[in-house]
């Protein structure tokens, strides 16, 4: 499906390379012109983020979260918040992944850290955001790095490293894990404090010499006394990496593909363009910010608009920026950071090492009754401002409307959503039963509440499911 | 003892109260602390925000309450539990009453010195009387109320049974102006003292808000405020600021030269800490094996501070869940030489 307009490119845009808008922040972004958009959203740096300290003045318990409670609270509103979508929206793409998880790691402090790694290193290049992973103090629990010994390596990193990391199944052999497990002895973090009595402290990576073995490896061919950079290095020669990761951006920002464990049996479903992202990749050295400017000014890209089912965070948050609701302190917020676990998508705590399962498996009848009363509830509350404005624009210059008009305005004002015919029918047929909508001074009360009907019947849709 | 000493001055460390414990005999995430005479203090225990009646597994309790405790770390009681969404400030007047400002109900409660809520006031709204997100309260001799009324950015003034008397401040950054302030304290004079949060500075002014002076240095970088959340005030006039951004206290003269300032002495642990380690040993290996305990007296986030009568400096430490007292010594005199 071509999206045509400007303003509706730029709202794909804003949803795959953010968390959708409001409509003021996609008036903003569509003066710029979808190139400009774009550059601005590779900026990040170049915006000023939402104000840190008022976040923590408010709420204290996301300053240093002893639990994964406030932690997902803190999470949640920084992809509420943040003035940086693309930065933000990159930090949720590595850990998926990446996937670390707090059940395990019993750290947010140090799950935290790891988001704000993402975040600074997100855009840049991904030789960096692997060495730092790989001296990431969750991710080495995470993976038993810190069971990794000279004498008697573990394999778990190491496999990791090469099968979801990097490479994808098919790309090593049995040995290469455990020459690349070896080179990454001795890569620890140090013994860190209790929770209690104090809360979380910093933990931090250690390397211990006496425990890395310093003998020589042979990894995919090539044989030297290597280290862990040096094992990341010789991955990053393989053929298979950037293809790795050229898919995982082809899913994540354009078009929903099988599962990771199946990619080495199916293949991409636009093999092209996931040759193109290897390209790039290969071209750039692996920077991450050309590679994302070459996707998002791809064709393939503007033409994939509503190929994706919206993960629940991508539904959540779009959601919320766009009815403009919670921005900022509320003491709603920590319940609302819930939300996303309820369906399916528990932030900071992916349900394993693959991370998510994505697309048509965010669906299933329980998520689906989550996600559908979630948005109806948010899109029929007639006093949020963003609904407000919503109304305000629909309502404008017109005395009255038809039921045809209403829902195609609502649905103009919803993405611009395109919905099939039968489920417009539908929307029209609820619509019709009360006739045509006035707003004039005496009906106007009423009207609000019919449109706020209709845009909660929107986001009930199927159509409303995908981003 | 680690003592700080600088210009006739000394300031002994004495000891940390509560550690992190979701209930009693600790601490979490306190926020504010108000003294009832010297060896007696409420504690504001913030908390996370609760989950309630969802019906899902994860029912987080509402674990916001006021703690009152003995000075020499012994527990004495919670109130307040049932009333609290967003406490913010704390304060004992005259006659005992403990007043506590709630940022979400845009209240404030009232205690009697039996732990019983005794009345509320306050709605929504910049009218006179009303607030939004009131934050820093406090008393004064004659038992009027102050309370900084953040999201209003003023302070206004009430007799103790919440009747308006009036109000100062409005939102800029000019003298008189105030960026969401947050702390407030009175000194023996009756002069007050609010801590504007987003203008980096402590502002002084008289008990009817005429401006008088400004602590806090725009240069060298290294002495300025950061976000200061909270300010009091010691008998000989000596200022206390809770440098929240900074993570430190500064403590300035009455002229508003600084002296010097506190970065957190509590390598030892409080006594509700050790006595937590002592029944939970899994917690103690941890701590013994842990290898890098250089933050652990330190500062993580001083949001508020309190002076008793005798000089006895409490600063609450949020986010390392714990009090820190520290002793200012009278009479002191700085060696000029060791022999």
């Amino acid at each position: 499906m071509v999206v045509a307009t400007d303003t509706s490119l730029i709202a794909h845009l804003l949803r795959r390379a953010g968390f959708g808008s409001s409509y003021d922040e996609l008036q903003e972004y569509s003066e710029l012109g979808y190139e400009a958009a774009v550059e601005k959203l590779l900026n990040p740096k170049s915006q000023a983020n939402f104000d840190y300290y008022e976040f923590i003045r408010r709420h204290p318990a996301a300053d240093n979260p002893p639990g994964l409670l406030p932690g997902q609270l803190k999470y949640f509103y920084f992809l509420l918040n943040t003035q940086r979508p693309l930065e933000e929206k990159m930090a949720l793409f590595w850990h998926h992944v990446f996937a670390t998880g707090y059940s395990k790691v019993d750290d947010t402090h140090s799950m935290l850290s790891q988001m704000d790694m993402f975040r600074e290193e997100g855009l840049g290049n991904y030789r960096t955001l692997l060495v730092n992973l790989a001296k990431d103090p969750a991710m080495i629990f995470w993976l038993d790095n810190n069971e990794n010994h000279r004498d008697a390596p573990n394999e778990n990193w190491g496999r990791e490293l090469l099968e979801l990391f990097s490479l994808g199944v098919g790309h090593y052999t049995e040995t290469d894990v455990f020459e690349c497990s070896r080179a990454f002895t001795g890569w620890t973090a140090e013994p860190r404090m209790p929770v209690f009595p104090y809360g979380r402290h910093p933990w931090k990576f250690e390397f211990r010499p006496e425990d890395h073995d310093y003998s020589e490896k042979t990894f995919l061919g090539h044989t030297g006394n290597f280290d862990g950079e040096d094992i990341i290095d010789i991955i990053l020669k393989q053929d298979g990496c950037p293809r790795f990761i050229a898919r995982h951006l082809y899913s994540f920002f354009v078009e929903d593909e099988a599962q990771v464990p199946a990619w080495n049996i199916e293949a991409p479903k636009n093999p092209e363009a996931v040759e193109y992202l290897a390209n790039l990749l290969i071209e750039s050295n692996y920077e991450m910010t050309p590679v994302l400017r070459g996707l998002f000014n791809s064709d393939f890209f503007k033409e994939s608009a509503y190929k994706r089912v919206r993960s629940p965070i991508e539904l959540i948050v779009g959601t919320l920026r766009l009815v403009e609701d919670m921005i900022g302190p509320d003491i709603r917020v920590q319940k609302t950071s819930y939300q996303p676990g309820f369906m399916g998508q528990e932030l900071l705590d992916p349900p394993s090492v693959e991370g998510w399962h994505t697309g048509k498996e965010w669906i299933n009848s329980g998520a689906l009754v989550k996600r559908v009363n979630f948005v109806s509830d948010k899109m029929s509350d007639t006093s949020l401002p963003g609904i407000k404005k919503i109304i305000s624009r629909i309502s404008e210059g017109s005395d009255s409307m038809s039921p045809e008009t209403l829902v195609s305005e609502c649905l103009e004002q919803m993405g611009p959503l395109p919905v099939k015919d039968k489920t417009r029918k539908e929307l029209v047929d609820h619509a019709t039963e009360q006739g045509d909508i006035c707003w004039d001074e005496n009906s106007f009360e009423d009207s609000v509440i019919r449109t706020g009907e209709m845009l909660a019947l929107i986001a009930a849709t199927r159509e409303y499911q995908f981003g | 003892m680690i003592t700080t000493t600088v210009q006739g001055r000394t300031w002994n460390f004495s000891h940390a109260i509560g550690h992190l414990s979701i209930a009693e005999e600790g601490c979490i995430f306190p926020y504010s602390i108000a003294t009832a005479d010297s060896n007696l203090i409420y504690v504001l225990n913030r908390a996370p925000d609760p989950l309630e009646g969802d019906g899902n597994k994860r029912g987080q309790r509402n674990f916001k309450r006021i703690g009152k405790w003995k000075l020499e770390d012994e527990f004495i009681c919670d109130l307040a539990k049932e009333d609290l969404l967003w406490p913010v400030s704390l304060t004992v007047d005259e006659e005992k009453y403990l007043y506590c400002t709630d940022e979400v109900k845009h209240r404030i409660l009232k205690y009697d010195p039996e732990d019983r809520k005794v009345s509320e006031w306050g709605i929504e709204g910049s009218c006179e009387g009303q607030f939004f997100r009131p934050a820093g309260i406090a008393s004064d001799l004659s038992g009027h109320i102050y309370v900084v009324d953040a999201g209003n950015n003023r302070v206004q003034k009430f007799t103790g049974d919440g009747d308006f008397i009036n109000s100062w401040g409005t939102y800029g950054s000019e003298t008189g102006q105030f960026k969401d302030p947050w702390g407030i304290t009175l000194d023996s004079k009756g002069f007050v003292y609010i801590a504007d949060w987003g203008n980096d500075r402590v502002q002084k002014f008289t008990p009817d808000g005429e401006y008088l002076q400004t602590f806090g240095y725009l240069e060298p970088e290294e002495l300025r405020l950061n976000h200061p959340s909270d300010v009091a005030v010691d008998s000989e006039g000596d200022v206390y600021v809770t440098d929240w951004g900074n993570k430190r206290v500064q403590i300035f003269d009455s002229d508003g030269g600084i002296l010097t300032s506190l970065h957190g002495d509590a390598n030892e642990l409080s006594k509700s800490a050790r006595e937590f380690l002592e029944v939970n040993a899994d917690y103690a290996k941890a701590m013994d094996r842990a290898k890098d305990k250089s933050h652990l007296g330190l500062f993580d986030r001083p949001t508020s501070i309190a002076v008793t009568g005798d000089d006895r400096i409490i600063i609450c430490d949020t986010t390392r869940h714990r009090l820190h007292v520290y002793n200012k010594e009278r009479d002191y005199i700085e060696p000029l030489y060791n022999i």
